[in-house]
């Protein structure tokens, strides 16, 4: 009989793990001598069975015992730091407050960020849905625009199988709504096609849904609007009239659509046949762009192949060079290049956001980890103690890890309750809805526990790697010394917290000078005090009367009238020749038609030629003016007089305007061809104004309106502040980031000023002794602050290449810029040093005037 | 009369040491006590009172050899020891004074039966 037969290594590794706290070898031994006994007489099988049944019995014993023994220890980590936070209030509160500070900002910067990345995904439909967009080659490189001629929704549709629905929409804007006698004036109206609401989901609270589309004279109306209206009535059935002209029966409500869509709010949907009524609306000319069009994908098909086969549709249909592809919906947010208005790309500003919160957050650990540490040597007994009783090096650990994880906790507690209180204002500020709620469920609460984790785990990693390493001797003995050596980490640590902090600054400062430059910049044009109204198409056959109505008001200096506003001009088009063209290089001119007082009223100034004029009968049909950027396009020689045709129009350049700004400043100024318009094309009237007394030229002017247009409200704008509006989302986030840069500063202060009182606490005795043999306070704020000082211009200097290197990044996105000066750097660094000087000042301004009898009596 | 009653697996295993003499170690301490009770024994329910009665000085072991079949792992010997002897005698004697006057007992199991 063969005895020697032993048990496989893991079940004995196993039966050891699980054996309670008295067993030892000779007891395994016995196990093993049974299972010996056991193969021998039924096989090896069954005896491991029987040896994993032994173990097994071993375990709820062994379960128990553990959590008890877990419990006891985890009891008396939480009471030992709860007395310690207890000790030292206010150690604890700039720990707490400090990291309950940086989990806020970092809270509010994620759910902005999951709210911005949230655009256009919950159309149930948004994996397969598109917006067919527009390559079009033109002289300045390769335009990328979103509008679509009208036949290309109806041509895809029934030329690709792979196509499943597609809709067009006429963004409209705001509309004047009568229901009954009241009459509305903020309806923002889409024009769509019935598929509209098959393809995005904006649910259907009454009524019919797109299905009524189908039909003229029905309208579809938001949820919102309709309770404006009409109240608690049902609005299904119920008549609108808009523009004062065309009568509408409501079919529908819709929920009001949220912000996080890319198609602007609307409150009202018309059916497609709406544009019948319009006699500019051409439904078959490939040559308009003026018409969104979307489209849904079979989900068997790849867009790459739908790319490759649609590409030429417009090729084939006009004979111009546009390429047609599709571009997924849900990334028009934060991905699409291709805008209506060319804006920075908004994925750009979530990068910048998540390195400013992941900044944030680690200047807040870093203060942590920091006080933590410092305070260390009031630990260090605890510490030998546990130890000289048993505590192995991976016990202190987990007990540091632990306490910074409790701490984070409370700290999250704080910071929920922040974000809680600061949200609205938040919200108002950005311009979204997001409700705390939102941090709750799904992505965002992985982030948020992930956040909690991250933060835990990085602020107690050094004290609890640090404090674990102390020699029991030397921590009970009080030998230990955080002396100059220990405290080099800490040295690290501070100049990490201030560099992040100086390219904070620095970005901030860089931020606000050029919304700045961009403010004051001269952009050839005068909008101050000048007004905008708008007109509608009926309104356009009386708009000479109101021009000559307000233009015989003393304080208006200028009337005049345009096609589109000064800040935008949004029509564009190749169709230009003129004399000496190269046929083959295609020239996209901007255009614009205007009144004869056109450039008096803006201020425009001429570099060659002359202006419109009425002396020149021709001129209303025949003349043209160009700007400078078009006439060095037109080539060698002045421009004037040769022959050029645009607009449809065959006539001649009369003269050549200075460059002005007509786009936002993120684009450059391209060619831009005018001509006079008749009332026809007058969208809006520019009326230039005196700047005094503002308030009663501007009901003076409603008087006049009113009686032009009694049934239209008066709605008027100043050109500055919609210029400035341009540049809104900008402002928005320069604040924002300035916001959290100043953030930063306080969090890295607090640490400071909390080191600072920890250094003056062990330096006590040395002041005391300086003073004694004649130290006066200067000179000892000088020996406590000498080194804080170095620290923070290190700082500087690290934080200086990666602050211009961001910067620059940033600026990129603009066709005028500033330049970075050594100004931002200078003043950055002034700031930076001045308030880490504040917070030491604040610290050792009482140990310097102590009197050295207090501190050094104790000897 | 001053003494510590002795667990009821205190008692047997102390007496199963006794019986074994010199072949006391955990393996047959199981076997006999199963035997003699019918039932089988856990570990644990072995070693605990052998700890118990060890520090109580009733018994006293020491390690012998390291042997292959028990994975090269030493043997604990029990002895008893003389406390021990007296405790078991001292049970011994419990139980005949005890069940010597069972006369309610014995009438009533016959009565049942």
């Amino acid at each position: 009989m063969k005895l020697d037969v032993n048990p496989p290594k893991f079940l004995v590794w196993l039966l050891l793990r699980v054996l309670p706290g008295y067993a030892d070898d000779t007891n395994v031994g016995d196990f093993q001598e049974e299972y010996s006994q056991f193969a021998a007489e039924r096989g090896r099988l069954l005896a491991n069975i029987w040896f994993l049944f032994q173990i097994g019995k071993s375990v709820p014993a062994f379960v128990a015992d553990t959590i008890r023994f877990r419990l006891m220890m985890l009891k008396n980590y939480a009471t030992v730091s709860w007395r310690n936070m207890k000790r030292d209030k206010t150690y604890s509160f700039i720990n707490i407050a400090g990291l309950a500070v940086g989990l806020a900002c970092c809270l509010l910067i994620t759910l902005w960020i999951l709210d911005e990345r949230s655009y256009d995904r919950f159309h149930e439909n948004h994996d397969r849905l598109f917006r067919v967009v527009v390559d079009q080659p033109s002289s300045g490189g390769i335009r990328k625009i979103v509008a679509t001629p009208p036949p290309l929704g109806p041509a895809l549709k029934n030329g690709f199988p792979e196509i499943v629905e597609t809709t067009r929409l006429s963004y409209w804007g705001s509309v004047p709504l009568r229901a009954g006698d009241r009459s509305f004036n903020e309806s923002d109206m889409i024009v769509v096609e019935p598929a509209f609401f098959d393809l995005f989901t904006f649910p259907i609270t009454r009524g019919e849904g797109g299905a009524a589309l189908n039909e003229p004279n029905s309208a579809l109306i938001s949820e919102r609007r309709a309770a404006s209206i009409f109240g608690n009535e049902d609005p299904v059935g119920k008549t609108i009239m808009i523009d004062n002209r065309f009568d509408y029966i409501v079919r529908g409500v819709f929920r009001d659509v949220p912000n996080n869509t890319h198609i602007r709010p609307f409150d009202l949907v018309l059916p497609w046949s709406h544009l019948d009524h319009m006699d500019w609306y051409e439904p078959d000319s490939w040559g308009t762009y003026s018409y969104r069009t979307y489209v849904l994908l079979d989900e068997r098909v790849s867009i790459q192949d739908v790319n490759r086969k649609i590409s030429n549709l417009i090729q084939n249909n006009s004979g111009s060079k546009a390429k047609i592809l599709l571009e997924p919906v849900a990334d028009i947010h934060l991905h699409s290049h291709y805008r209506l208005s060319t804006g920075l790309r908004g994925i750009v500003y979530v990068y910048i956001f998540s390195v400013v919160a992941f900044f944030i957050l680690l200047i807040a650990c870093v203060n942590f980890m920091n006080l933590t540490t410092a305070r260390s040597f009031n630990r260090a007994r605890e510490i030998g103690m546990r130890k000289t009783l048993g505590a192995l090096r991976r016990h202190v650990i987990v007990q540091f890890f632990g306490e910074s994880m409790f701490m984070t906790v409370y700290a999250l507690v704080l910071a929920l309750a922040i974000v809680g209180i600061v949200l609205p204002e938040f919200n108002q500020f950005t311009g979204k809805q997001i409700s705390i709620r939102s941090l709750f469920d799904g992505q965002a609460l992985i982030v948020l526990v992930g956040i909690t984790l991250f933060t835990g785990c990085v602020a107690g990693s050094y004290p609890a790697l640090y404090l674990s390493s102390f020699r029991p001797i030397h921590a009970l003995s009080r030998v230990l010394q955080t002396g100059k050596k220990k405290s080099g980490f800490r040295r690290v640590l501070v100049t990490l917290q201030f560099t992040l902090s100086i390219i904070l600054i620095i970005g901030t400062l860089a931020v606000y000078a050029q919304l700045d430059y961009v403010r004051s910049r001269k952009i050839g044009w005068d909008r101050e005090y000048l007004i905008g109204l708008s007109l509608s198409k009926e309104m356009k056959k009386s708009a000479g009367i109101l021009k000559a109505g307000i233009l015989k008001h003393p304080r208006v200096l200028n009337v005049t009238a345009a096609y589109s506003l000064p800040t935008n001009f949004e029509t564009s088009s190749s169709a230009v020749n003129w004399d000496g063209k190269d046929p083959e290089n295609v020239v996209h001119v901007t255009g614009n038609l205007v009144d004869y007082d056109f450039l008096d009223t803006l201020n425009i100034e001429m570099a060659a030629g002359r202006p419109f004029s009425k002396e020149y009968s021709t001129d209303a049909t025949e003349a043209f003016l160009i700007n400078e950027t078009l006439a060095g396009m037109m080539g060698t020689g002045s421009p004037v007089d040769a022959k050029f045709s645009f607009f449809g129009r065959e006539g001649w350049v009369v003269g050549v305007m200075k460059d002005f700004h007509f786009h936002s400043l993120r684009t450059g100024i391209g060619p831009l061809a005018i001509g006079i318009g008749s009332d026809d094309y007058w969208n809006h009237v520019l009326i230039k104004i005196h700047p005094d007394d503002i308030s009663s030229t501007l009901e003076d002017l409603q008087g006049i309106w009113k009686s032009v247009f009694p049934q239209s409200p008066f709605v008027f704008r100043f050109m500055d502040e919609q210029y400035e509006r341009q540049y809104r989302s900008e402002e928005r986030m320069g604040k924002l980031i300035n916001a959290f840069a100043v953030l930063a500063v306080f969090i890295a202060c607090l640490g400071l000023m909390g080191l600072t009182s920890f250094a003056v606490e062990q330096r006590r005795k040395e002041i005391g002794i300086r003073k004694v043999l004649g130290a006066a306070p200067g000179n000892v704020l000088w020996i406590l602050a000498r080194e804080l000082v170095s620290w923070v211009l290190v700082a500087n200097v690290i934080a200086w290449p990666f602050a211009y290197f961001m910067v620059l990044g940033w600026l990129r996105n603009f066709a005028y810029r500033i330049g970075i000066g050594l100004e931002f750097f200078i003043y950055s660094s002034f700031l930076a040093l001045a308030v880490a000087g504040i917070a030491v000042m604040i610290q050792s301004i009482r140990a310097a005037r102590s009197n050295p009898a207090d501190s050094l009596r104790f000897e | 009369m001053k003494m510590k009653f002795l667990s009821r697996p205190e008692e047997i295993i102390l007496h199963a040491v006794q019986e074994l003499q010199e072949d006391a170690y955990c393996v047959p301490i199981r076997k006999y006590v199963s035997r003699l009770t019918g039932k089988a024994w856990s570990f644990g329910a072995v070693y605990v009172p052998l700890q118990r009665l060890e520090k109580k000085g009733l018994l006293k072991s020491h390690l012998d050899d390291p042997l292959p079949m028990r994975g090269g792992k030493s043997r604990r010997i029990y002895r008893i020891t003389s406390p021990g002897l007296k405790a078991l005698a001292e049970v011994r004697k419990l139980h005949d004074s005890m069940w010597a006057g069972a006369t309610n007992f014995e009438r009533k199991r016959k009565m049942s039966s």
